[in-house]
């Protein structure tokens, strides 16, 4: 299935410029890795920081620099680069960008926030206050009224979700700026798997007040 | 360099000089590489507010990340420069933000390195490079200018709507009219 709901040139620009946060590029590149269409843009954004890239005025390196380079080559001096180790194939997300982030996919320390909603803490950044959280929530849950200090950014894994803009389905990508306040809700007959990323807390509000608690740390 | 620079030959000899390392461990095509992009690197951190000495260290870490990962570089999918621009990205953002990219799960069909390719396949895109400097030399300067910040600032476009004082949705709308002129000079070539 292609997905119809995709990221704007801005936040691809983003995503390929590099300026985007950890969290938020994750769910960028989920819904990228369930997209052509998404995959073919990006590799535009990208070929332009190629020509970015190539149009700068050259900085002079030391003399010595490419006799160091293949020293360090030499000695098998890799860079400091945190890849992420891979976990053990298998499971949904075996080939998706998620899987570096979740380990074991047999074993997710799913934790419940309340009935119907269950969570996993994927990655956090920026003094932990911007993260990217996985959602379990089950068919007919109520969500929460919500606005928000930063933006919010999320991708359909299974199942559907209605927020403002209609129904999205696996792979669809939703994006809110900070200013918005929302209700999301799911189908009553099909459970839904998603991604989300938000910066900053939630800021939650009528009769949703009473959930805060269990939101406390979303 | 200057003179042919991202001219089809150009690009074409970057592409092969990577080839050339992933298939026989090319010394002397690993030098000419770091020759041209080692010096384009160190510069690209440094406009992103790297000091020196750490742009030239990281810009040498760059081109170990080429060596390494030479085998994933498909010259039917990206120009040399689009794949180095990747790397350089990264490494950034890993060593001096402290965060990773989270890129495509590398075994995605799409992205396992295949068998070489042939010679005749390889950049079947090789004007793409000029046709791009082309369209962004005469893209309207607001359009280029937030397009130039999106590479070289490492900020949101909220921060960036503030420093230039208009609303983020002019910002967005400046990006997306950019867009939609780079991919109609690319035509069909990606
Ligand atoms: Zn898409």
């Amino acid at each position: 299935m292609t997905p119809t709901h995709h990221p704007s040139d801005a936040t691809l620009f983003e995503y390929g410029g590099g300026s985007l946060s950890e969290p938020l590029a994750l769910v960028v590149v989920t819904h990228i890795s369930m997209c052509t269409e998404c995959r073919d843009r990006l590799a535009e954004i990208e070929a332009i920081g190629g020509v970015m890239l190539e149009d700068l005025e050259p900085e002079a390196l030391a003399p010595a620099a490419f006799a160091r380079t293949l020293a360090r080559l030499d000695e098998g001096a890799t860079a400091s680069s945190r890849e992420i180790p891979r976990p053990a194939s298998g499971g949904p997300f075996a080939r998706s960008p998620l899987a570096p982030y979740l380990g074991d996919v047999a074993d997710l320390p799913w934790k419940r926030l309340g009935r119907g909603i269950e969570t996993v803490d994927v990655v956090r950044r920026r003094g932990r206050e911007t993260r990217a959280t996985l959602f379990k929530v089950a068919r007919g849950t109520p969500l929460p009224s919500h606005g928000h200090r930063g933006r919010e950014m999320t991708v359909v894994l299974e199942g559907k979700l209605y927020d403002e803009g209609g129904a999205f389905v696996a792979g669809d990508f939703i994006e809110h700026d900070a200013d918005i306040i929302h209700r999301p809700s799911i189908p009553a007959d099909e459970d839904c798997l998603c991604l989300i990323a938000v910066e900053g807390r939630l800021k939650f509000q009528g009769v949703f007040g009473r959930l805060i608690p269990l939101f406390v740390d979303i | 360099m200057k003179d042919d620079r991202g001219s089809p030959t150009a690009v074409e000899t970057f592409a092969r000089q990577i080839v050339a390392i992933a298939e026989h461990g090319d010394r002397a095509a690993f030098g000419a590489l770091f020759g041209h992009f080692a010096p384009r690197v160190k510069a690209y951190l440094m406009r992103l507010g790297a000091p020196a000495a750490v742009a030239e260290e990281l810009s040498q870490e760059a081109m170990l990340l080429v060596w390494r990962k030479a085998a994933y570089y498909d010259p039917r999918k990206s120009q040399a420069s689009t794949w180095i621009f990747t790397i350089a990205r990264n490494l950034r953002i890993d060593a001096i933000r402290r965060e990773a990219h989270p890129e495509l799960h590398p075994d995605e069909p799409a992205l396992t390195p295949s068998q070489p390719p042939a010679v005749e396949e390889t950049i079947a895109a090789n004007q793409q490079e000029q046709r791009l400097r082309a369209a962004l030399k005469v893209l309207p300067p607001d359009q280029a200018e937030v397009v130039a910040l999106s590479f070289f600032a490492d900020k949101a476009h909220g921060d960036i709507c503030r420093d230039l004082g208009i609303p983020l949705g002019t910002v967005k709308s400046r990006l997306r009219l950019a867009m939609k002129r780079l991919r109609a000079a690319l035509g069909d070539v990606l």
